[in-house]
């Protein structure tokens, strides 16, 4: 008998900012065949579909229709009056004036900056509610949002069956807590990013705490990556028992490639441009390299707060003319992008996973990725490399570029490697880890 | 007698489109048409035509004695040629005119001499061929844009036969500037420097601005300084540029010019001079020695960023590249990549308001769209050439 899951996300399709949204979507449009599934998710856009599968995006229903008067007072008194306001921006999302432009919005840091109480009157829960469907997933208000989305959910959640909660990183994990607690159904908890990625060990703070205390709540957790799996180990205390990973798919393109209007070889980095990210290792890189072989060119692609300190840092370092920032790009473009590129280079500091160096090798790019990510254990023909070490990485690079065969035996593994990747195997390995929870 | 020599100045930049990485290789198709056709029609409706008719009354109503020089650039001529050629026949009337002297700059209005000098010879000798096309006058007047000059740059000027220089106070090795004084670096015979008077520049360009209508009474107090004293002095009271089309501000310093010129000609005290008069009734000039230091030709040195020096190092590096390609539509973008506002935009931010009324908001944005522009027209004229 299929598994009756209720599948709790933050971002669906349009609205994907990362990883994260990616995989969500894959996942649940993989599981939809092997299971019951319903998805809640804050926001949804009505022409996306998975077939198989019911959604919910909270900022859609009706309140009134959905839930009876002595529903929406009982919700209005489950709402606390305590707002914590907090600077977090687990995976900004940059608005562009254009397609090349960049925007210098900055917001990464993951403490509470300040907490306040604010009176709540009758009626709010409407504005509220509103506010999923307007609002920005991500900005000072998201914690208020994730305590909300947990209230609504369980509400929600008393209308439907299910046997199973999967809940999908921290902003959704409030929500499962709260309907393991009310059912008593088993709670499985997807870790996408860890806050230990985005600001490092050092920073704890609000998001760490909801995340510590949900891994304590949960009856199996389920990371992107071995390393993931490590951090929730080490760094929240969590018994290996309870840590099961599940390494992301990826979904089958149609891949191409289109002539570079230059005779260069492009390299590319592709990603939030983040500390997290290592960027400043790319470019650091990418100096090293152009020094010894100058037929090159370099694109970032992608946007963050770190993007102003790094152009600066390419202008200071003077290999502007051969460094090129993309902004933001739309799927078309990235994939247009992957098209045009020789070699990618993902130097993250700490990478969960890293779907981007997968889709790279669908495009038959070979990839340089970080030690230290989710990737590395999909993609053994993958150059690996510590995120510091840019002596390496700039010579792997220039391996690639100046060896032919060596090119071309890396393009064949990775197609090897990809082939043994998929989303469906992700949601059979996904069933098990069900199949062991539920009574 | 004293007399004053009015250097009116007026340019009008290129804007360029946005471009983006992929569209490197193609054409670099990248004056903005659109924008730059509103930028000229603006810039001759709100301010222009307007100063050029009081100019013209002031002429008229003076019978030939306010005379005075201006510096129309190549890029605004250019512009005006393109978009809307009436306008630049009354243009060329206007600067027929026999009270008013020519000044010869760089063709793009751009501070070309941090790129190359011989670049910047060739936009000198465009820009004085260009004038000589439309007025029959060979012009001996020049002025770097922004007023910045050197050693070499004198030199240079001095072997084109140029007979005057305008600048701002430059850096001297040795001797003193005096102010209300021609000026002689001996190495240059037959180059004499014409110094803006600070103090009178600073007036003109506030004055107008304190009242709504001029003072009369400050005008008469202005006017008797300047009739006691020897002074000779030059003036920048207009500059007609893109980013200050303001119909309400470029009423007021008319204005306060018209104002003015009828208070001075009433005293009946002061002369109204173009430049190469005065070179030759104001000997002796007072000898110094120019310095040749590098960052007194780029006046906005004290503001630079990282991002503009890095642009400029790209703009430069592709000087060579570009003329060997022989095509003169490509030369046409790169020199017009040398004046656009965005090198300006580079810089450390004035005020608040730097970016308004400019097509990006922060000096990121504009430093990524011109490296781009830049990549485009390198990577085009590298595979066509």
């Amino acid at each position: 008998m299929k598994p009756k899951v209720l599948m709790l996300g933050w971002e669906f399709p349009p609205e994907i900012s990362g990883g994260l949204g990616i995989a969500f979507h894959a996942i649940c449009k993989a599981l939809a065949p092997l299971a019951e599934v319903t998805i809640i998710v804050p926001k949804l856009d009505k022409t996306v579909k998975i077939p198989g599968a019911e959604i919910i995006g909270i900022g859609e229903i009706d309140l009134d229709k959905f839930f009876e008067e002595e529903e929406i007072i009982k919700l209005e008194g489950m709402i606390k009056d305590n707002r914590i306001e907090i600077d977090v921006s687990p995976y900004p999302v940059y608005p562009l004036k254009t397609d090349v432009s960049v925007t210098t919005t900055t917001t990464t840091t993951t403490t509470a900056t300040a907490t306040k109480t604010v009176s709540r009157t009758p009626g709010d829960i409407h504005s509220l509610h509103k506010n999923f469907r307007d609002a920005e997933l991500y900005g000072n208000e998201v914690v208020n949002m994730v305590r909300y989305f947990a209230e609504i959910t369980e509400l929600i959640a008393s209308k439907l069956s299910f046997d199973i909660i999967h809940a999908h990183d921290w902003m959704t994990f409030e929500a499962g807590i709260r309907l393991k607690k009310k059912f008593g159904k088993p709670l499985i908890l997807h870790v996408h990013s860890l806050n230990f990625d985005r600001v490092g060990p050092e920073q704890e703070g609000v998001v760490y705490q909801i995340e510590k205390d949900a891994f304590q709540a949960a009856d199996m957790i389920l990371p992107v990556s071995h390393y993931t799996g490590s951090i929730i180990r080490e760094h929240y205390e969590v018994e290996p028992e309870r840590i099961s990973p599940v390494h992301n798919g990826i979904d089958p393109v149609k891949t191409f490639k289109t002539e570079k209007k230059f005779p260069e070889k492009l390299i590319l980095f592709m990603g939030r441009i983040t500390l997290q990210k290592g960027p400043e290792y790319f470019l650091e890189t990418a100096s090293k390299v152009i020094d010894k072989y100058p037929a090159v060119r370099f694109a970032i692609a992608g946007t963050g707060d770190q993007l102003n300190r790094l152009i600066e840092e390419g202008a200071y370092i003077e290999i502007s003319q051969k460094l090129h920032f993309t902004g933001f790009l739309e799927r078309k473009k990235v994939y247009s992008l992957l098209s045009m590129a020789d070699i990618f280079c993902m130097p993250s500091i700490s990478e969960p996973f890293g779907l981007t160096a997968l889709e790279a090798v669908q495009f038959g790019i070979p990839v340089i990725i970080t030690k230290k990510s989710g990737a590395a254990e999909v993609l053994p023909s993958a150059f690996l490399a510590d995120f510091w070490d840019t002596d390496l990485m700039a010579s792997q690079i220039l391996s690639l570029l100046t060896d032919q065969n060596l090119y071309d035996s890396k393009v064949k593994e990775g197609k090897k490697d990809i082939q043994k990747i998929s989303w469906n195997k992700t949601a059979e390995n996904i069933l098990k880890e069900y199949r062991k929870v539920i009574p | 007698m004293p007399a004053i020599c009015f250097y009116f100045k007026a340019h009008c930049p290129y804007s360029i489109k946005k471009t983006s990485f992929f569209e490197f290789g193609q054409y670099p198709d990248l004056i903005d048409d659109e924008q730059n056709s509103r930028n000229i029609s603006n810039l001759l409706k709100h301010n222009l035509r307007p100063s050029l008719e009081v100019l013209e009354d002031l002429i008229a109503s003076s019978g030939g004695s306010f005379r005075f020089s201006m510096n129309v650039s190549g890029t605004l001529l250019d512009l005006v040629q393109y978009y809307l050629p009436s306008d630049y026949q009354s243009l060329s009337l206007f600067l027929k005119a026999k009270e008013i002297e020519p000044v010869i700059s760089p063709y793009f209005s751009s501070a070309v001499n941090l790129l190359s000098f011989n670049e910047f010879l060739v936009q000198v000798r465009l820009h004085r061929e260009k004038i000589y096309t439309l007025t029959g006058i060979k012009s001996g007047l020049f002025s770097n844009p922004d007023l910045t000059s050197n050693a070499g740059m004198a030199d240079m000027i001095h072997k084109q036969q140029f007979r005057g220089m305008i600048m701002r106070a430059p850096a001297v090795k040795n001797g003193k500037i005096s102010s209300g004084y021609i000026h002689r670096d001996q190495k240059f015979k037959n180059l004499k420097l014409i110094l803006v008077n600070e103090k009178f520049l600073e007036i003109f360009l506030k004055a107008p601005f304190r009242k709504k209508n001029p003072d009369r009474q400050f005008l008469k107090k202005i006017v008797h300084e300047i009739s006691r004293s020897r002074t000779l002095l030059i003036l920048i009271p207009i500059d007609v540029h893109i980013a200050d089309i303001q119909p309400e501000s470029t009423a007021r310093k008319l204005n306060f010019i018209k104002y003015f010129v009828e208070e001075a000609m009433d005293s009946g005290n002061i002369e109204f001079r173009k430049p190469s008069e005065v070179l030759t009734t104001n000997d002796p000039s007072v000898n110094l020695e120019l310095s040749d230091k590098k960052d007194q030709i780029g006046s906005s040195y004290k503001n630079d960023t990282v991002l503009r020096k890095e642009a400029i190092r790209f703009l430069c590096s592709l000087e060579d590249k570009i003329k060997k390609a022989g095509d003169r539509e490509l030369l046409y973008l790169w020199r017009i990549m040398q004046s656009t506002e965005h090198l300006d935009k580079m810089l450390l931010p004035e005020n608040y308001d730097f970016f308004t009324g400019f097509p990006a908001y922060s000096m990121h944005e504009v430093y990524l769209e011109y490296m781009n522009a830049l990549s485009c027209l390198d990577i085009y004229t590298r595979k066509n050439s």
